[in-house]
């Protein structure tokens, strides 16, 4: 199976939203799944997954509750290993390399997290630097630099100094991403960022997330439920059903009536969003 | 369907819960150490008989009259020196612990992890094992009550209701086996055991002093190594992985340092309750998150609360002196009591 992406180039007219396909090119990438099995216990959930993350691209992996899409994800981000196969690092098994330099180059993002009391904004992005330090290194420049650079980029920059159990949602979803920004690292993977969101939320922090792909190149690949909003703000779709990948590529090109019924079970037709021109799923 | 408003919090709840100055976690932990500096010089003229402070202060550089010396340098100082190190050890493996367990009640001696420590210690005093040896005693006690209790109730939400059920139920075997060895114990060491027991400093000579100073030169600097790990693991489990900390052998090591600590503690001191419990809390208070910072004030403030204990307990109804551990428990099972209470409420 090929991956297909689109190239953004032309973000001027819309710039928070995918543009308009220029060339599909195959994609290798620097994160690649290989035949890769995970199972809780015996049960198996997922099965034989290839998955190549185009670099430079956001890519949204989607599909039915239960379908193994956050298993997929977290697979990946080697908090589970695999029973066969394996997850692959510029071509290097992530489960055998050094977990620290690993974190150096994939930064992840899980659906539920702690928040210790006390905690601020600035302290919770001030740990995401952990990859970079040692147990009693002191703190560089360029550690302060770049705690700077993920608050600013996530807008959290007036919220620093504030609690993070005390913000809304939105705010403390941000905070997350701005943890996660200054681990410094050109992957993102993220499972269901903008779950528990409500619709301005969930639009804010999917449009931060394709500005930091834009902006810094970041490979964004994210667990999303919203076959919409994945069609909208994603080059990359990963469509999964049952443990399997049914279907990998650009949004308009794989989203149809036909693949929505086999993944999901629903009869709909699909139509232009307007805005975007992406694939809007209307059932029938 | 509910119209839901997002709601700011009003000025007032925002000063009440205004996060803490960077200046604040640094100035904090350097008047705490002055604090028990002043509290070890004090103890050192307070006991059955008064010494001034000057005279006090050249006894225990060996200077003045014999009787001053000997009572500074030989009953007082190692009793000070035990208390200090005893309540900073109870302090720092609170702290690891209830950050491990993300459980403000997963106290050593709360969970039993100081019941095994007095468990194996009592067996080891009847069995008549030399006083240098049951720190051993004590840390092995204390390990194994710790890898019992994360068998049974580790990976249970964050309510953690299991965790301190479990940890309750193996306090009380615990106690019972205490009971049972202290019922079998050779009668000429039913004295040493029971002092012991009691949480006394009573009686600490320069051997306990050296036992406990050993223990916490190994424990200590493992768990300010461990303390940025802590703080990623705070975060969650899969948040920990996500940042590079390999997140099994963190946790069995942040367990091991927590039970060392407690366990060096409960060797030389007997099981003093409630320290473990409360230092980390207030030094929370005070100093805010896992930091560095966070884990001084704690092993400080567990130094300040046993050395004031002790002094309570040695001039509350003098000439009849009070074990620390009786002064600590009196103030610390209220302090549960408010503690449980708050946390139901919430």
């Amino acid at each position: 199976m090929t991956s297909m992406r689109t190239d953004l180039t032309s973000s001027a007219t819309a710039p928070a939203e995918p543009a308009e396909g220029v060339a599909p090119t195959t994609g290798g990438g620097r994160v690649l799944a290989h035949r890769l099995s995970v199972g809780y216990g015996d049960r198996p959930v997922l099965q034989d997954v290839d998955l190549a993350l185009p670099d430079g691209a956001v890519t949204a992996i989607v599909g039915p509750n239960g379908c193994g899409k956050s298993t997929l994800l977290r697979a990946v981000g080697r908090v589970l290993s695999p029973s066969d196969g394996a997850v692959l690092l510029d071509g290097e098994p992530v489960h055998r390399m050094p977990t620290r330099q690993v974190a150096r180059a994939l930064g992840l993002l899980p659906q539920t997290n702690v928040v210790p009391e006390q905690l601020t904004v600035r302290d919770l992005v001030q740990r995401g630097r952990f990859p970079h330090r040692g147990a009693f290194s002191r703190w560089t420049d360029r550690d302060e630099e770049a705690v700077a650079v993920a608050l600013a980029a996530t807008g959290t920059d007036e919220m620093a100094d504030r609690l993070v159990d005390e913000l809304s949602g939105g705010q403390r979803q941000r905070a997350w991403i701005a943890m996660v920004l200054a681990q410094q690292t050109p992957v993102l993977l993220l499972d269901e960022p903008t779950t528990y969101l409500d619709l301005a939320h969930r639009i804010e922090v999917l449009r931060l997330l394709r500005r930091l792909n834009e902006e810094r190149q970041v490979t964004v690949a994210m667990v999303l439920h919203d076959l919409d909003e994945a069609c909208r703000y994603a080059d990359h779709l990963v469509a999964m059903c049952e443990g399997e990948v049914v279907a990998q590529g650009a949004p308009r090109e794989i989203v149809t009536p036909e693949l929505v019924e086999e993944v999901f079970g629903v009869r709909c037709m699909t139509v232009p969003d307007p805005v975007t021109g992406t694939p809007l799923i209307i059932p029938t | 369907m509910s119209i839901t408003t997002p709601t700011l919090p009003s000025p007032a709840e925002e000063t009440a819960r205004r996060p803490l100055l960077p200046a604040r976690r640094l100035l904090l932990p350097a008047a705490l150490a002055l604090a028990v500096l002043a509290g070890m010089v004090l103890a050192l003229t307070m006991g059955s008989s008064q010494i001034p402070l000057w005279r006090a202060l050249t006894a225990a550089l060996g200077v003045g009259e014999g009787g001053d010396v000997f009572v500074v340098r030989e009953l007082r100082l190692p009793r000070i020196l035990v208390a200090v190190a005893v309540g900073g050890c109870l302090g720092a493996s609170g702290l690891l612990l209830q950050g491990l367990m993300r459980n403000p009640l997963a106290s050593p001696d709360i969970v039993g992890v100081t019941g095994g420590a007095s468990l194996a210690t009592v067996v080891a005093i009847g069995a008549g094992t030399a006083p240098v040896l049951l720190p051993v005693a004590a840390g092995a006690g204390a390990l194994l009550a710790t890898a019992v209790l994360h068998r049974l109730a580790h990976h249970t939400g964050s309510g953690g209701a299991r965790l301190v059920l479990v940890g309750i139920g193996l306090h009380a075997i615990t106690n019972a086996g205490v009971t049972l060895v202290i019922a079998r114990i050779p009668v000429d060491r039913l004295g040493a055991a029971e002092v012991w027991l009691a949480g006394s400093l009573h009686a600490r000579t320069w051997v306990h002093v050296t036992a406990v100073l050993v223990g916490a030169a190994v424990t200590v600097p493992l768990a300010f190594w461990l303390l940025r790990r802590l703080g990623a693991l705070e975060l969650g489990d899969e948040l920990a992985v996500g940042v590079g900390v390999p997140v099994t052998r963190t946790r069995t090591a942040l367990l091991v340092a927590s039970a060392l600590l407690a366990g060096v503690a409960v060797a030389v001191a007997g099981p003093i309750g409630f320290v473990a419990l409360g230092a980390p809390h207030i030094a929370r208070r005070l100093v805010g998150p896992t930091s560095p910072a966070t884990l001084a004030t704690a092993a400080l403030v567990g130094a300040l609360l046993v050395l004031a204990a002790d002094l309570i307990g040695q001039r509350l109804l003098a000439p009849t002196a009070l074990p620390a551990g009786v002064v600590t428990a009196a103030l610390g099972a209220p302090y549960l009591l408010w503690l449980l209470h708050r946390m139901g409420r919430r």
